[in-house]
């Protein structure tokens, strides 16, 4: 008889139920999608980073053979609401411009690669010929690039109806920040410079829309979010929301965030699907997407510590201004992401008097797109390097200066407002000390020292969010933030989960199918998961901010547990048996009784009864065994920690630098497959020193891109990074019904200050100190013979 | 990112067929090798090519290894289609030849490798490609044919400027021929790149001929400083005729970073450019000193 704990699946490395299909090219993509009649989209994109249109001329692309449609901007504007809609924008007080959004460019362009013609043709070359024909004369404007530039006040103005260049002004904090100054030993005060940097997922994005007039809109698109997609629609398009269906396809090859906003190429596509009555299909291709998305960061911190001499800080100042694009891309306008990275820029540590003034400001570039690390990669970098820049300052080492501004006790509730639910940061980082073995790398930095080598020692700290309760969520996007699903256990036995979101790479179709294999004593093998169809799943928010593994698998695992419920009344009668219900073990595909083990009845026999044969049923019992649950937890909001340290070499006459050993310490709760939360650390590495190395989007000063393809772009291969040590150090949360949280999102967070507190210990010089990432050999270089 | 209209599409077998066809659609015309830059620029449109003449099945621009000519003198005829993996790893190469395998072998990745040739990186003549260098440094001469006859240049005279050479439309790189080494040369070859297997921010070849201790004659070009792999003749010439130290070797270091040309670009600015020559230079050297002594080149 096989044992409950034997069948366990949650805490077993098995692996992903989704790479079969994805390694034998079996995958299905947005660029699988191919409906009858198809056409192909190519925009014409802005050359000019800020211009008037004087005169647009399609003449000889509307005659190109194979051209079935060009389309420009006020005909599109003409047939539908400005796309930022009350319901996507977010509320989070402070002074909010918004700019009026349409898909394509009408009068004026706002950056190199602003859209502004579409090609529609019969395939994807002619579509691309044509759109060479295109002829647009501009009247070119100033540009502004320096988002500090931008904020002054004779500086021309982008939104010409606004009243200056800040599209979100506000403040946090709470505590008598003025007392904490006053009262301080010691203040630090350093600008810090997150630069303009994030993702490029594999797949780029893309979308197949079609239309009648009796099914309505159907619109297959890689989106994280679905269903708020389908709201939006509903709403700028002027559609009923029975006639808009959005489709996630099953495979989207990464998104990191960047998948997550509500583009402009979104509604147009859409919208020339309705013109045309015949299926429209885009897929950005490799130059607009590095022109379009990924791009984050961006932030400048004026940041002030008030320190007492033992290394406690005692207040914190910061006046971040975040540089944001033309914030015209919707639900986050681009100032969400830096606004989060001002709630969370206290991380991990207790500072009880906090006053942060941000000001998100616009540019000629594209407006910032999530990017894993949402907003907090720059904000880690100033906080984490400042904790170290102080031990350095006062002679304290950093070890003792981190240990006593971490947060000990849970919930903990920063100044800003966010709620740190569970954990043992301290433990954590403890154990990174140790991991690292700290003070005999300290030893044998002395001794490599004699020898001319300079290796250093440097870590940081990320407390990444683990989901957003609806507490939070709501105000911030407008949205719930419960996770969703349904459970249906069909007439062959077979469990069915239909969830609300729609991942990406995540595998969910592995996580959730362990946790709901453990509810209901089934295996993994007898469980499908379905998602990304709006006419078939629950609402939800979508995949990201580590929702999963707290909210998406905790809304699972209760509806399980409500069909639990009617399943053991169901075994209970059927086998004759007095009984409370909860009296019923699952496993192995039975129900079993707790009292007499000889009492079972199958799964399948129940689902027999329940759907084929409901004259067996308890009588008055209703038919069907299907369960939706939606999960809040009961705290505003959840974190899960990670500590991060490296052991760095530096070459001084170079500044280049190698990564001799990088090791994380994660706390997940409890992982529900070890080997996919080893994943989401050695990826969310890689992209942090990617971020911090490698990658740049760059801009001249005429705003022109310069990094267009991957070949400027550069993102690290394996061959440029160390191996990753992963360490678990899990703390369940009493919050989720298994005790996990997600992980993932935030694991770029701490890479920038780990590495630049590593190299600065490296260097060990009065007054070297890096405030400017990215942390390239070049910029280490000119630090070095700066301050020479 | 798709291509503009591609008309007509030539896969010949023989080289007179090429010569033919080139001869034919002359301007219109694009010789395909391993693709690996053509493909993207037609990709991006900043090439256009409505005949295409892939020569990837051309018997006689495949030959590889070491032949006597006519002279008597013996080289190592490489031809055009020679792929980047074959001169990475090719046990002649390995024995033989290292610098070019220094070269090859951190060029793109795998598939760039399998699929791209010396005749395609010589032609495109990128500043910041690896093979130039090795071929520049080992005074190779380079055979063009076409209907017109044939026309041979030494390496020197064959890279004009960027992404420039003296290669006529109607024109065929068919091999490359690299002089046997006088005894005692040794030659070696280094990139710096932002990421593995990325275009050059710097390159240095070195190679030295050494006779008891004391250099012969050397040749020492760097790649992705400026539009053209340049030649350090001033610090050839210090080196020349000294008996060569580590001393030395730093020294010529200082001489090569003090006369070169260098260019910023967003990759690294000119005054990194230099950290960077000063930092390898001496390393490039030293090795080619080393491989000197073991008649290695
Ligand atoms: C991602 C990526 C990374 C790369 N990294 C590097 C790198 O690190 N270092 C490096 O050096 N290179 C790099 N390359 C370029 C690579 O080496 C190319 O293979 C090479 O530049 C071109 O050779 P090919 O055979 O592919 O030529 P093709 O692309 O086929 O042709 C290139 C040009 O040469 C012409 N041509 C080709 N053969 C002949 C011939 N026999 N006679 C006359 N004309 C000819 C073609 O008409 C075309 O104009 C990289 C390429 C890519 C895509």
């Amino acid at each position: 008889m096989t044992t409950v704990s034997e069948t366990k699946w949650v805490g077993r490395a098995i692996r992903r139920r989704e790479d079969p299909r994805l390694l034998a090219g079996k995958g299905k993509y947005i660029g699988d999608i191919t409906l009858p009649g198809t056409t192909y989209v190519h925009l014409v994109r802005s050359t000019h980073a800020h211009a008037r249109i004087r005169n647009i001329d399609t003449t000889k692309a509307e005659n190109y053979p194979g051209v079935v449609a060009v389309v420009t901007g006020e005909e599109v504007a003409a047939a539908m609401k400005p796309m930022l809609v009350p319901s996507i924008i977010p509320r989070l007080g402070g002074e909010l411009q918004i700019p009026t959004v349409y898909p394509l460019a009408i009068d004026k362009v706002l950056w190199v690669g602003d859209p502004i013609v579409a090609i529609i043709a019969e395939n994807k070359y002619i579509a691309e010929d044509a759109a060479q024909l295109v002829e647009i004369e501009y009247e070119p404007l100033p540009v502004l690039e320096d988002p500090e530039e931008a904020l002054k006040s004779d500086s021309p103005k982008i939104h010409e109806d606004w009243k200056s260049n800040v599209l979100w002004h506000g403040e946090l904090g709470d505590g008598d920040v003025e007392k904490a100054f006053r009262e301080a030993d010691y203040i630090l005060s350093e600008r810090f410079y997150g630069h303009r940097t994030g993702c490029a997922p594999l797949e780029t994005r893309g979308a197949v829309a079609s239309y009648d007039d009796f099914t309505g809109l159907t619109l297959y698109i890689n989106s994280q979010r679905p269903h708020i997609l389908r709201m939006a629609l509903s709403q700028i398009l002027n559609i009923p929301h029975d006639k808009v269906r959005v489709i996630a396809p099953k495979d989207v090859g990464g998104a990191f965030g960047t998948k997550a906003p509500i583009y402009r190429e979104d509604l147009l596509i859409c919208y020339l699907a309705m013109k045309l009555k015949r299926p429209v299909k885009w897929i950005e291709n490799r130059m607009e997407s590095l022109m379009t998305i990924g791009q984050e960061r961006d932030q400048i911190h004026y940041l002030e510590l008030a320190v007492r001499k033992d290394g406690k800080i005692l207040g914190l100042r910061d006046r971040i201004i975040a540089d944001v694009g033309d914030g015209r891309t919707g639900v986050y306008l681009g100032f969400v992401m830096p606004w989060l990275g001002a709630a969370y820029l206290t991380n991990a540590f207790d500072i009880p008097n906090v006053h942060i003034d941000l000001s998100c400001v616009v540019t000629n570039k594209p407006c910032l797109s999530p990017s894993r690390a949402f907003g907090e990669f720059p904000a880690r970098f100033a906080m984490d390097y400042a904790l170290h820049l102080v031990a350095r300052e006062l002679n304290l080492d950093p070890r003792d200066v981190f240990e006593k501004n971490i947060i000990k006790k849970f919930p903990y509730v920063t100044a800003t407002g966010i709620t740190h639910d569970s954990g043992d940061y301290v433990g954590a980082f403890k154990t990174l000390l140790e991991a690292l073995d700290y003070d005999r790398v300290k030893q044998e930095q002395k001794e490599a020292r004699k020898n001319g080598r300079l290796i250093g020692v440097g870590f940081a700290m990320g407390a990444e969010m683990s989901g957003i309760g609806s507490q939070v969520f709501v105000a911030m996007e407008n949205q719930p933030g419960y996770g969703s699903a349904t459970v249906k256990i069909d007439t062959h036995g077979m469990v069915q989960v239909l969830e609300g979101d729609s991942p990406q790479g995540q595998g969910h179709e592995t996580t959730i199918a362990q946790a709901v294999a453990d509810e209901l004593g089934v295996n993994i093998d007898d469980i499908y998961i379905s998602y990304g169809d709006t006419f078939a799943t629950p609402f939800a928010s979508g995949t990201l901010g580590n929702r999963g593994a707290s909210y998406t698998v905790s809304a699972a695992v209760l509806a399980c547990r409500k069909l639990k419920t009617k399943i053991q009344k169901i075994a209970a009668y059927l086998l004759g048996i007095e009984s409370d219900s909860e009296e019923f073990i699952f496993a192995n595909r039975e129900v079993i009784w707790k009292k007499d083990n000889s009492k079972r009845v199958s799964l399948d026999d129940i689902a027999d009864v329940a759907i084929m044969a409901p004259t067996k049923l308890p009588p008055g019992m209703e038919a069907g065994l299907e369960a939706t649950a939606y999960f809040e937890a009961n705290i505003a909001s959840m974190l899960s920690i990670g500590v991060h340290g490296a052991v760095v070499e530096v070459n001084p006459k170079t500044g280049d630098y190698k990564i001799l050993r990088y090791v994380v310490v994660d706390d997940c709760g409890v992982p529900i497959n070890p080997m996919l939360v080893r994943g989401q650390v050695h990826g969310g590495v890689v992209m942090g020193i990617g971020n911090t190395r490698y990658e740049k989007y760059i801009y001249d000063e005429a705003g022109q891109p310069l990094c267009t393809t991957l070949m400027e772009y550069h993102m690290p291969s394996a061959a440029d990074v160390p191996d990753i040590e992963v360490i678990e150090y899990n703390v369940p949360t009493p919050y989720t019904p298994l005790g996990t949280k997600g992980k993932g999102e935030g694991v770029p967070g701490p890479v920038p200050a780990t590495l630049a507190s590593a190299i600065t210990d490296a260097i060990d010089r009065p007054g070297f100190k890096l405030l400017n990432l990215p942390l390239t050999p070049e910029s280490i270089w000119r630090a070095l013979n700066e301050d020479k | 990112m798709y291509p503009a209209p591609i008309s007509e599409y030539f896969a010949p077998s023989t080289l007179e067929e090429c010569l033919d066809l080139l001869d034919q659609y002359g301007n219109q015309a694009k010789i395909l090798a391993g693709g690996q830059s053509l493909i993207p620029l037609l990709k991006l449109r900043m090439a256009d090519a409505p005949i295409i003449i892939d020569i990837n099945r051309v018997i006689e621009l495949q030959e590889f290894g070491e032949k006597f000519l006519e002279s008597g003198n013996r080289v190592l005829r490489i031809g055009a289609l020679t792929r980047h993996k074959t001169l990475a790893s090719h046990p002649l190469v390995l024995s033989k030849y290292p610098i070019i395998s220094d070269a090859a072998k951190y060029i793109g990745d795998v598939q760039i490798r399998n699929r791209g040739t010396i005749g395609g990186s010589l032609v495109h003549a990128d500043p910041a490609a690896d093979l130039p260098v090795p071929i520049l440094v080992l005074d190779s001469t380079l055979r063009l044919v076409s209907k017109d006859g044939e026309r041979t240049f030494s390496a020197d005279e064959f890279f004009l400027g960027l992404m420039m050479t003296v290669i006529e439309p109607n024109e065929i790189l068919a091999h490359i021929d690299i002089p046997s080494p006088q005894p005692g040369t040794g030659a070696a070859y280094y990139k710096y790149s932002a990421v593995f297997g990325d275009f050059a921010i710097i390159s240095i070849g070195a190679r030295i001929t050494l006779q008891d201790g004391i250099c012969q004659s050397s040749r020492i070009y760097l790649g992705g400083v400026n539009p053209r792999p340049q030649r350090a003749v001033e610090t050839e010439e210090f080196l020349n005729g000294k008996t060569i130290t580590s001393e030395i070797l730093q020294k010529a270091t200082d001489v090569m970073v003090e006369e070169v040309i260098v260019e910023s670009d967003m990759r690294a600015s000119d005054t990194f450019r230099k950290v960077l020559l000063k930092q390898y230079g001496f390393d490039v050297l030293s090795k080619a000193v080393q491989r000197a002594k073991e008649e290695q080149i």
